[in-house]
């Protein structure tokens, strides 16, 4: 399993007025491992989709204290906040072996295509992946599965996937001269 | 990008609170079945699947080898009641949904649900010991 804080990770501080897709998009391409480490107390605006190179990693700053225990599980109560700056349809794209950890995240929005309204897309995560002390939440879609254009998609807090989602109905489509699409055949799962 | 040759990995969901999502509050999914594993553990799961209903935790066409495996997470409020939903497409040309392994949770009055298709003793699905 990948760790949170592997030593061969470089870490990066993320300035706290910093539009961070840009900054971590410019610089995730490096060769070498790194770990975007962004400030405490700070919500983030997110006005690009943060995509993460194989093997990076990207983390809050870790509370004080104890978290909190609800029951068997954790609530890790973390301060860093990305929020959803540009109706987004996901704040972070994952690209296998990357590590997201102590961070608040929410907004995302269903945009009308596969994957869409998951805070954290992990569908192209090919190898490890893991998501560890987040707080995920208000992910949404706008339509919801009756809609033919929303079949085949999710509004998730996490979404791992290796293929394409499948909704709770699968359909058989048709496109009109404006790209809407119509449900001819419903088949249920 | 995964490729067949890949496909050998994991993916970890550990201590998040995953809150009022739209639809799961984590969906896990496959289109192959080798040597993957999907592992949710000490997570708060609670009021997920308002705009469709999946439950907290999705399982979905996950064959995966060792298992999928959701223990020690604490559920409540999700529409349906549903926990942790395990369900398969029924499709020839996906994987069919097994080995999966759910003990250890508190439930706060959710359920685990298993779609058509998917059998606890054929396919291998576990379920035990929460409350």
């Amino acid at each position: 399993m990948v760790a949170a804080q592997d030593p061969r990770r470089e870490v990066v501080p993320v300035p706290a007025t910093t539009d961070i897709a840009n900054f971590v998009n410019s610089k995730s391409p490096d060769s070498k491992r790194q770990v975007f480490q962004l400030a405490a107390n700070i919500t983030y605006r997110v006005n690009a989709l943060i995509i993460l190179r194989a093997g990076d990693a990207l983390s809050g700053a870790v509370p004080s204290g104890t978290p909190r225990m609800v029951g068997p599980a954790t609530d890790p109560d973390p301060t860093t906040k990305l929020v959803n700056g540009a109706a987004l349809e996901s704040l972070i794209g994952l690209r296998g072996d990357n590590a997201i950890t102590w961070l608040d995240m929410s907004g995302a929005d269903y945009k009308g295509q596969q994957g869409t309204g998951s805070a954290i897309s992990a569908g192209s995560g090919n190898d490890n992946t893991l998501i560890q002390f987040n707080r995920i939440h208000d992910n949404e879609i706008d339509h919801n599965t009756t809609e033919s254009a929303a079949l085949g998609s999710i509004g998730s807090g996490v979404k791992g996937i290796y293929e394409y989602e499948a909704g709770a109905i699968t359909c058989m489509i048709t496109l009109d001269m404006a790209s809407r699409a119509t449900c001819l055949r419903r088949i249920p799962l | 990008m995964l490729t067949k040759d890949t496909a050998v990995g994991s993916f970890n969901v550990h201590h998040n609170y995953l809150l009022h999502n739209g639809r799961a509050g984590v969906r896990h999914e496959r289109n192959e079945c080798s040597g993957a594993e999907f592992i949710a553990v000490g997570n708060v799961i609670q009021n997920n699947g308002w705009e469709s209903v999946r439950g907290g935790v999705s399982i979905h066409d996950a064959c995966d080898d060792p298992r999928s495996y959701v223990a020690n997470n604490s559920f409540s409020g999700n529409a349906g009641n549903l926990a942790v939903r395990i369900t398969d497409n029924g499709r020839s040309d996906r994987p069919d949904t097994k080995n999966v392994t759910v003990e250890n949770n508190t439930m706060g009055g959710n359920i685990v649900k298993l779609g058509s298709g998917v059998s606890a003793s054929a396919d291998n699905i576990v379920i035990r010991n929460s409350n």
